[in-house]
This record gives C-alpha cells, sequence and structure tokens, in this order.
C-alpha cells in the first residue's frame, strides 16, 4: 500500500489536513514512548510528557524545516521535556526530603516473567543513573542511535558522548551484576 | 587491570578506533582473560538494554493527543478572554500585596512585643466600655 512520508504528512497538516497529523502521532508513538519510558520509568506522568511532546511539535510545525528527520526532532522535544520532569521531580524529592531513586522499587523477581522481569530490572537500573548519562543510555542503547546523531540530539561534543556513555556502562554493570548472572549467561 | 585499556574497550563499542588502538586491544583482548570477561559482560549488558524497548503508551494514544489538539484550539468564549489578561495583569500584583501585608504584620509584631493575631494587626485591647467612654477618649478643656 502507498505510504505517505513524514515530510508529505507534514506539508498536508499544514496544508490543514488534521487526520494526517494523527497518522504522524502514530507511527512515531513507538520511538517517543522509548525516549520518555526510558528516561521518566514507568510513571504516570510519562502520558503526559508523551503528549505535550506531539503538542509541542504540532506547534511547531510552521517552522518545521525538514532538516532533521521528524523522528529525531521528536526525540530532541521528548528528550528536553523528560529532562524537564526529572528536574521537576528532584525539587518534589527534595522538598519531602527523599531521594528520587527510593521512589522506584526493586522489582520482585517472584511476580515476573523471565523476560518482563529483566526488562523491568533493566529499567530500574537506568533510573539509578543520573539524568546525563540517562540520555546518552536511553538514545545510544535502548533506541539505537549512533553516537554522532546522540551527540547532535543532545547538543553536546562526541567526546562528550562517548565518555558519558563508557561512564553509564560501567555504572549499569555494577547495578545490575548483583541481580543478572552475567557472568553465567 | 590497565585503566587504559579498559577505556579503550569501552569505547571500541561506540567509536570507531584507530588501527593502531585496535591491534593494541585486540593483543590485550588475547593476552587477558580479565578484559576478556569485561567485554563479555559489557556485551551482555548492551543487549539486555537493547531488548528494553518499550513500544508503546496506553491504547489510543493517538486519539487522546488529537483531542488536546482540538481543545486548545478551540476558541476561547468572550468571558475567558476578557478575564485571562486581567489575570496575567493582577497575579504579580497579588503576590506584592501579599509581600506586603506580611511585613506589615512582622513589623507590627515586633513593634508591639506580641505574638499574636492582635499583634500582627496591632489591635490593642480595649473593652467595649473603654471605647465608648467619653471620659477616655475626650479631653474637656
Amino acid at each position: 500500500m502507498f505510504r505517505l512520508t513524514d515530510e508529505k504528512l507534514v506539508e498536508s497538516v499544514l496544508k490543514g489536513n488534521e487526520e494526517a497529523f494523527r497518522e504522524l502521532v502514530r507511527r512515531h508513538e513507538p520511538r517517543v514512548a522509548a525516549t520518555v519510558i526510558g528516561m521518566l520509568g514507568n510513571c504516570p506522568e510519562t502520558e503526559d510528557v508523551g503528549q505535550e511532546t506531539f503538542i509541542r511539535f504540532y506547534k511547531s510545525l510552521k517552522n518545521f524545516r525538514g532538516e532533521s528527520e521528524v523522528g529525531t526532532y521528536l526525540t530532541r522535544i521528548a528528550i528536553n521535556l523528560s529532562l524537564n520532569e526529572l528536574k521537576r521531580r528532584k525539587r518534589r524529592f527534595k522538598f519531602f526530603h527523599q531521594e528520587p531513586g527510593e521512589a522506584f522499587d526493586i522489582p520482585d523477581e517472584r511476580t515476573q516473567t523471565a523476560d518482563n522481569g529483566d526488562k523491568e530490572l533493566v529499567q530500574w537500573a537506568i533510573q539509578k543513573l543520573e539524568p546525563k548519562f540517562r540520555s546518552v543510555v536511553v538514545l545510544r542503547l535502548i533506541e539505537g542511535y549512533s553516537t554522532s546523531e546522540t551527540a547532535q540530539i543532545l547538543k553536546l561534543p562526541m567526546g562528550t558522548v562517548l565518555s558519558r556513555l563508557s561512564r553509564a556502562q560501567k555504572k549499569l554493570k555494577e547495578i545490575l551484576s548483583p541481580f543478572m548472572e552475567i557472568v553465567n549467561e | 587491570m590497565n585503566k587504559k585499556l579498559r577505556e579503550l574497550l569501552y569505547r571500541s563499542f561506540d567509536a570507531d578506533l584507530k588501527e593502531e588502538e585496535k591491534k593494541v586491544l585486540a593483543d590485550a583482548l588475547s593476552r587477558s582473560a580479565e578484559l576478556r570477561e569485561e567485554q563479555r559482560q559489557i556485551e551482555t549488558v548492551r543487549q539486555k538494554l537493547s531488548a528494553t524497548t518499550a513500544s508503546s503508551f496506553e491504547p489510543f494514544f493517538a486519539d487522546r493527543v488529537m483531542r488536546r489538539i482540538y481543545r486548545e484550539q478551540k476558541p476561547k468564549s468572550e468571558l475567558e478572554s476578557w478575564f485571562e489578561p486581567l489575570m496575567s495583569i493582577f497575579r504579580p500584583i497579588a503576590v506584592a500585596a501579599v509581600f506586603i501585608i506580611l511585613l506589615l504584620m512582622s513589623y507590627n509584631m515586633i513593634s508591639t512585643k506580641q505574638i499574636s493575631v492582635q499583634g500582627a494587626l496591632a489591635i490593642s485591647n480595649v473593652a467595649v466600655e473603654e471605647a465608648f467612654d467619653p471620659a477616655v477618649n475626650l479631653t474637656v478643656e
């Protein structure tokens, strides 16, 4: 079946066809979901941040010049909004004298299937990372952007992305090793 | 384990190493079982991470986004469009007024040396009889 490109859909939205925007949302929902859930974990705020990402995109469509792909553009908005949400969360936790990491319980392995349990465990471990390390992990290792794309999205030098990736992986290995039998797999 | 080799190992997953660096790393990997183990562990962590991709939000996400867009585009009622600029003008004034009131109340409490509502409002304890007693309030010449 004939499938319109993202650029054609954007043109169509600008001409007043709002159904074309619905198609853009459907098409890019998985990517935005991966970014937002990767950054914030499974929590009620992800839905709001996800919706806000598309609404910001809709409002900025007139200025969208197609220099980057729609997916990359959306990922950038999603990352920025997630980082804002994390800052808000940190302020909230500070107010209640609690560490942000305490909000996420270690997944109970008895209630998980092996595959699901692994996912939850990894998600939990990601939430233990500082936001600046989390963002490179989400973009490079979960979403599969190249290191240069990751650097572009986060507006960071390539060297910074590489060093943050190394440090994040070391930290993840430390966090996960007591739970997963990495050595024996 | 050599720190530089370890860094090189981590970098090898995400960056193109120079020929010389590749050689150094390959040589080190062939000699060190510990480094090989570290390599395997990183690979496992990376595999686990790439398998965690969440695919979607709750069902009908696109519908909810479109509803929000329609709602935000809906023209505001006359009353709303009349109140909104007023609200934005008066909000800072209201905040400033509250601040000034608090300042005055604390000044009153300090000057009357009374930490109470009466002190804050600078109300003296006057009985009703005293208030209406002409002997107290009027001086007769």
